[in-house]
């Protein structure tokens, strides 16, 4: 009998120690995520600026190829999809494109709010300024991002372990508490 | 233009127009696109079609409104030129920058939007235009079978060689062709004539016993091939190079040196450039037609660039067109050596 009640409790420990383990992993790959995909959408727009300086492209086309050469991700996919709605919506402009894309890719990511709102900058004069313009656009949400993958890169260095720990020494004291 | 052509315009040119607007079009009848030459979105402004000389409001529905009745017509906004810019531009006006500087577009099919709106300057040159606020959408139409009574009159079947170019042409070298200059004044047909000889002579015509020449077409503003992305959407010939949105002058000379044209064909000279490249091409073998506005050879003569080529003679066959009986009504063709009229 005595074991019995034994077992369960050690199984419900573990149950509890395995929960906050990975819910302290959670959150720390969500810090790792929000840096990698921060990093992606800066080297797709390093891409975007090379296409609209030199090889000249569409937008389309331009976000297909970008979209190619990132990983698959989100953010590649964010990409495509505004692709391929430029290509069949003529009922939006380019930049109304963007913020639907991002609204779609969002939930999928592991970008703040905050994050957000400077990937939605792009829309600014998407596809309708001049190619100047357009380079100076693309430059500003580029240093936006920049200093975003800042903040992710220190919040990702102070968290990403901590939260490991936390989860996981979360779990034991629930355990030593119920126990 | 039968209903298979009112349908091919529709989806090459009314793809390009905002929803709004398409659907204003879209109820536009056969009969009233057959003869339509342009459609002109103006912002803020009744949307109207050019059918020729006359120019027509299009209401709600889609019927052309009388004079008088403008206020019943179908206005663009602001926004219906921005969508429509982008449809054109395909979300992508910084790969349009110099067509924006020149302000035209060239699209598929081999038709043409025409663009106005405020124009930027740098040191004094156009550096592009901004703020679009009028389209004016021209509807491509080729009219094959236009030349077919001026080729005759092209064609050198004593194989003399031309005066200003002797030198350069073998005794006994095969049947050429006139170096011919057509005249007309604006919308007279000069650029459709002008595409079908550069057909006629790219294809050859069994008829006449014409064989096909290598034909190097200059064309500088993407009107006579209407290439897109470089393909020409009209068909000017079977042996037709073409050089598409290169300077005449310039354009010329990359023909001559590396395709080896025997026809050279451009359109509109009129700067000292082109006409010095027009003699290098005569003094070099190579035949050339040209198209420019003048009304009558007399008129031509007032032309500083290129009245020293008449003197000179280095043109063969003056082609005089009007629109006395329609666009591309041919009046005269003079004989310029001889100063004899030809036709009629």
């Amino acid at each position: 009998m005595m074991s019995g009640i034994f077992l369960i409790r050690m199984v419900g420990a573990l149950c509890v120690l395995a929960a906050t383990t990975l819910w302290g992993e959670y959150q720390s790959r969500t810090l790792q995520y929000r840096y990698r995909q921060l990093h992606q959408f800066r080297q797709g727009l390093n891409l975007l600026q090379t296409e609209v300086s030199y090889t000249v492209s569409t937008l389309p086309a331009a976000f297909f190829s970008i979209g190619s050469k990132l990983n698959s991700t989100a953010v590649s996919e964010l990409f495509v999809i505004s692709g391929r709605m430029m290509e069949e919506r003529d009922d939006l402009d380019s930049g109304e494109i963007w913020r639907e894309a991002v609204a779609a890719v969002f939930p999928r990511t592991c970008l703040t709010g905050e994050d957000r709102r400077i990937v939605e900058q792009l829309a600014v004069s998407l596809g309708t300024a001049h190619r100047e313009g357009q380079l100076k656009q693309i430059q500003l949400v580029t240093e936006q991002v920049t200093t975003a993958l800042e903040d992710a890169l220190e919040k990702r260095n102070q968290g990403e372990k901590m939260w490991r720990y936390l989860g996981l020494a979360g779990g034991m004291s629930l355990v030593i508490v119920f126990l | 233009m039968s209903i298979s052509q009112k349908n091919m315009v529709e989806q090459q040119l009314l793809t390009l127009i905002s929803p709004e607007v398409r659907k204003v079009l879209q109820r536009v009848d056969t009969d009233t696109w057959h003869k339509t030459e342009e459609i002109r979105i103006r912002q803020n402004r009744p949307l109207s079609l050019n059918r020729g000389s006359s120019e027509s409001f299009v209401g709600i529905k889609g019927n052309l409104l009388p004079p008088g009745q403008e206020v019943k017509a179908f206005c663009a906004g602001k926004e219906d030129i921005s969508r429509t810019m982008q449809l054109l531009s395909n979300c992508s006006m910084y790969a349009y920058g110099e067509e924006l500087r020149r302000g035209y577009m060239a699209l598929p099919g081999g038709h043409r939007v025409g663009l106005c709106g405020k124009v930027v300057l740098e040191e004094g040159r156009v550096k592009l235009l901004s703020h679009v606020n009028s389209l004016n959408f021209r509807i491509a139409r080729q009219i094959k079978g236009g030349a077919d009574k001026v080729i005759p009159f092209l064609l050198n079947r004593n194989k003399q060689p031309h005066s200003s170019s002797f030198k350069s042409v073998k005794a006994g070298s095969p049947l050429r062709v006139h170096h011919t200059l057509i005249i007309s004044p604006p919308q007279g047909g000069k650029t459709t004539l002008l595409r079908d000889i550069c057909r006629c002579l790219g294809d050859g015509m069994p008829s006449l016993k014409l064989p096909g020449f290598k034909v190097g077409l200059v064309d500088e503003r993407s009107e006579i091939a209407g290439c897109f992305n470089g393909v020409p959407q009209l068909d000017v010939g079977l042996r037709t190079d073409v050089l598409d949105g290169c300077p005449k002058a310039e354009g010329m000379v990359m023909m001559l040196r590396s395709m080896s044209p025997r026809v050279i064909i451009t359109d509109e000279i009129g700067r000292d450039e082109d006409a010095g490249a027009v003699r290098e091409m005569v003094n070099a073998g190579v035949t050339v037609i040209t198209t420019a506005h003048a009304g009558s050879i007399a008129e031509l003569t007032g032309r500083p660039q290129l009245y020293p080529l008449l003197k000179e003679k280095f043109f063969e066959r003056v082609i005089v067109l009007s629109g006395s009986r329609g666009a591309g009504t041919v009046e005269t063709v003079t004989d310029l050596i001889t100063g004899k009229n030809l036709y009629p």
